[in-house]
């Protein structure tokens, strides 16, 4: 039986870890990821079964691929950073990572449209190329989103929002971040690795 | 000794205040601040769960009336043979319309809407985890039925059927607007549900009173809990196979169709991405009803439910083993005899935690003292068509019989079986039992008899029937039939049958209409039920609990009846939190309290931002890119206004003083 614990303080409002939102975007999460995994399961669909040359002009190239794993890994790393620092009521440094993260967003960004106009084919030029551009397109909407989410995150930074109490933006923001290293990493094997194998 | 958190600095925390719950002066303050804002104002920027939960019920009977009325008119064209009444293009836009508004737009928001509307007053707290996410469920759900609606007004209502098989759905052999209409609904509907799923997850693992542990939550958490838990991973594979085919129609990208070389896409990957969704959609849209009949049928037989841990764990596995027998919607397409053997046998497995639950009941009625209630008639008549559905859907899990069956009549009699049995019933018989709670008065009994028994027989007349139509050999979805071939009495029949269950439920409406103004005052308990809803009064008051309750055992009303529990539930007094809106979060299992939240107010973001989406998928329906380039972006700056962090909803940093 738990009393009612008249003496018993109790932490009010969006404390640390306690608040909803870390909750709810673990879910919604899990959601996104749902996608990427049926988006994958319709990929070897047709790659565990194909035509010949379903891939035209053979394996993927690495050219932007592998600056845009280097690109988000970094961007853990200041995603990490910037949380770390907002924990130890270190503002500035908070901000600076938090910048750094929107460059290197905007930087991943950039380099997916490259990607997008070196490729010689087009959305409906093959099944293999509209795989292609939706995979890499869900993706790169995430990081839009994320992009927006770290510029805002800044911003509320800078208004002198946040402390080594009231952080939980950021976590969620170094969190989906994180999801987005995930994700990536599985479409980056996916894309560029498994053609080598089937 | 009073306790601190010596890792959260002294502004961060306090010392919750404790008083009765009869404190006139505490009710007047919380009424004022929790209280929706008269007029169209309060209107479209409420975020109370029982307003939006009221919203969701009244509007998904709106879409049950629309799809019935839909129904109807199919009735009529089939009564007799070489009938005219419909076109066959006609008829296609009908059975379509009609199938997707019942399995989407009614079957599961109904449930919702219950949900919605209980789950903070079962739990003991002032509303759900994220008020405004709540708000915005409804309203994109409202919006995307209106979405789907105006195909009609534009004469160009999808026709695919509502699982929409390509290729019939592909560009070349469907040209117009009409399935383009059914892939962006669809999509649209999909935030919905994804977001009042992520809702109920959060709120049921955070938002309760102290002392309601895992083992305490009342049985119809489990279903609802189980059957969002299931839309966070199906929601997505339904979205993701509406926006291929979207895709496909709209920029001609090569998911589906098939042409030869390397542009070869798949028909059949559509069957797959659907039914992976569609699947757990069956169990999503009968879970929760069972929940229903789980936590209503015992308050009738005047004693718990027999089997709690058991019912639990068979919905749970119900739900999981949804996932994998997806296939045995597929066993006419030629796939590996493995494949159709391994889904075979996971669909004839899942008979195991049914037969689980409709033994509880059994032994819920058989071991109790049963009131002849109306809801309890719902209720009990739920058990035997459940019974009815779920073996007209193990007979069909056999792959040969399904070869015989699949496309005929036994299949729609045995879908309007769970869609209606386990479904409709379940949902009939809530209303009747929470209509009291709703608005502080009780459905006409009488009527309600009426009301019972038209929809039982009628119902059974017609869908029984269509069992036998279906033997005979008649093939589902065709406008018409010929003279001479046996079917023209079992048609006459269903159609009968059809009407009679239409009057009955006309007889609700008219029961709802006359109990609304004539109907007995129901004070705060009338069925003397065991949980924490029936503690307030009827209709609850705009903060639900004056105090925070505390509970020591599963039905906190029976406690002094049933000597369960190791302690006593504490209802009168307990936590005030007045500090604007505010409700005790718990641990997720163990139910100690974690945190005081601070609850968002009222907000006209999420009806905002609703219009915004709107916007984007007219535009994307049209192909009109700049109104959905800008519903985009002003939904984009609605949601950054919705988000941002407000000092009284103690999400801004407090100086230390």
């Amino acid at each position: 039986m738990t009393d009612i614990n008249q003496d018993h303080y109790l932490p009010a409002g969006a404390i640390g870890l306690r608040a909803s939102g870390w909750w709810g975007t673990w879910f919604l999460l899990i959601s996104e990821a749902s996608i990427f995994a049926y988006l994958f399961f319709s990929y070897f669909y047709f790659s565990i079964q194909p035509p010949a040359n379903w891939i035209p002009g053979g394996p993927p190239s690495f050219a932007f691929s592998a600056p845009q794993t280097a690109v988000v890994l970094i961007g853990c790393l200041t995603a990490w950073f910037a949380d770390r620092s907002i924990l130890l009521n270190r503002v500035l440094l908070a901000l600076l990572a938090l910048l750094a993260t929107v460059v290197l967003g905007a930087g991943f960004i950039a380099l997916q449209f490259l990607d997008w106009v070196s490729k010689p084919f087009t959305l409906s030029s093959s099944t293999y190329s509209s795989e292609y551009f939706v995979i890499t397109g869900f993706h790169l909407a995430h990081v839009v989103v994320g992009w927006l989410m770290f510029v805002m995150l800044f911003v509320w930074t800078a208004l002198g929002y946040f402390d080594g109490v009231r952080h939980v933006p950021i976590t969620i923001g170094k969190l989906y971040w994180y999801f987005l290293a995930v994700i990536w990493l599985a479409v980056f094997f996916v894309l560029n690795g498994t053609p080598y194998f089937f | 000794m009073t306790t601190t958190y010596e890792d959260i600095p002294d502004v961060y925390q306090r010392l919750p205040e404790v008083k009765s719950r009869d404190d006139r002066s505490l009710r007047e303050k919380l009424h004022s601040m929790w209280e929706t804002t008269p007029g169209i104002r309060g209107w479209l920027s409420t975020v109370d769960h029982k307003e939006i939960g009221l919203r969701y019920l009244v509007t998904a009977f709106i879409f049950l009336i629309a799809g019935g009325i839909e129904a109807l008119v199919m009735r009529i064209q089939l009564a007799g043979p070489n009938a005219h009444v419909l076109t066959p293009e006609q008829y296609n836009q009908l059975f379509t319309m009609h199938g997707s508004t019942m399995i989407i737009w009614y079957a599961f928001p109904v449930l919702s809407g219950f949900s919605n509307y209980l789950w903070p007053l079962i739990f003991g707290s002032r509303d759900m985890a994220f008020p405004r996410l709540n708000a915005f469920s409804y309203w994109v759900f409202a919006a995307s039925g209106i979405f789907l609606y105006t195909s009609f007004a534009v004469g160009a209502a999808p026709d695919a059927g509502w699982f929409n098989y390509v290729p019939y759905a592909s560009k070349p052999y469907n040209p117009g607007i009409n399935i383009d209409f059914y892939c962006l609904a669809n999509i649209f509907m999909g935030i919905s549900t994804t977001a009042g799923a992520i809702n109920f997850i959060v709120t049921t693992l955070r938002t309760r009173c102290p002392g309601m542990s895992v083992n305490r939550w009342p049985i119809i958490t489990w279903g609802t809990l189980s059957a969002n838990a299931a839309a966070i991973f199906a929601m997505p594979v339904v979205s993701l196979a509406f926006f291929f085919l979207w895709m496909d129609r709209t920029f001609g990208t090569h998911f589906f169709l098939p042409s030869g070389g390397n542009l070869t896409g798949h028909p059949l990957l559509w069957q797959h991405l659907f039914w992976m969704w569609g699947h757990p959609w069956v169990y999503m849209i009968v879970l929760p009803a069972q929940g229903i009949v789980s936590d209503g049928l015992p308050t009738f037989c005047r004693r718990p439910l027999v089997g709690y841990t058991a019912v639990v764990l068979a919905t749970v596995a119900t739900m999981i083993l949804g996932f994998g027998v997806w296939v045995h919607h597929m066993f006419a397409t030629g796939l590996p005899t493995m494949a159709m053997s391994f889904f075979s046998a996971a669909t004839i497995i899942i008979t195991i935690p049914s037969a689980v639950q409709v033994f509880s009941w059994i032994a819920t009625i058989w071991t109790g003292r049963p009131v002849f209630t109306t809801a309890f008639l719902y209720f009990a008549s739920f058990i035997f068509l459940f019974v009815i559905g779920g073996v007209s859907g193990f007979m069909t899990g056999v792959v040969p019989v399904d070869w015989q069956l699949t496309d005929t009549y036994f299949v729609v009699a045995h879908l309007h079986y769970v869609l209606i049995g386990i479904n409709f019933f379940g949902v009939m018989g809530g209303l009747y039992y929470w209509f009291p709670k709703f608005t502080g008065r009780m459905l006409d009994e009488t009527i309600g008899k009426i009301n019972f028994w038209l929809t039982f027989v009628g119902f059974n007349v017609g869908f029984f029937t269509m069992h036998i139509t279906g033997l005979l050999g008649m093939p589902r979805r065709v406008y018409t039939y010929p003279a001479g071939i046996g079917f023209e009495t079992p048609n006459l029949i269903t159609t009968i049958g059809a009407f009679i269950l239409a009057l009955g439920i006309l007889a609700f409406i008219v029961n709802v209409a006359y109990s609304l103004r004539r109907g007995a005052i129901a004070g705060n308990n009338p069925w003397d039920a065991p949980t924490l809803e029936w503690s307030v009064s009827s209709p609850p008051p705009p903060y639900n609990f004056a105090v925070i309750p505390s509970v020591a055992s599963r039905h906190p009303l029976w406690e002094a009846r049933l000597q369960e529990g190791d302690g006593e539930s504490v209802l009168d007094r307990g936590p005030i939190l007045d500090d604007h809106h505010e409700t005790m979060g718990v641990s997720p299992m163990d139910g100690e309290p974690d945190v005081i939240l601070k609850m968002p107010g009222e907000s006209y973001m999420p009806f905002v931002v609703t219009l915004c989406i709107s916007a984007l998928f007219a535009g994307l329906l049209a192909h009109i890119w700049t109104l959905a380039g800008v519903g985009a972006a002003v939904g984009v700056i609605g949601t950054i206004v919705w988000l941002w962090p407000r000092l009284e909803a103690g999400e801004r940093m407090v100086a230390e003083s």
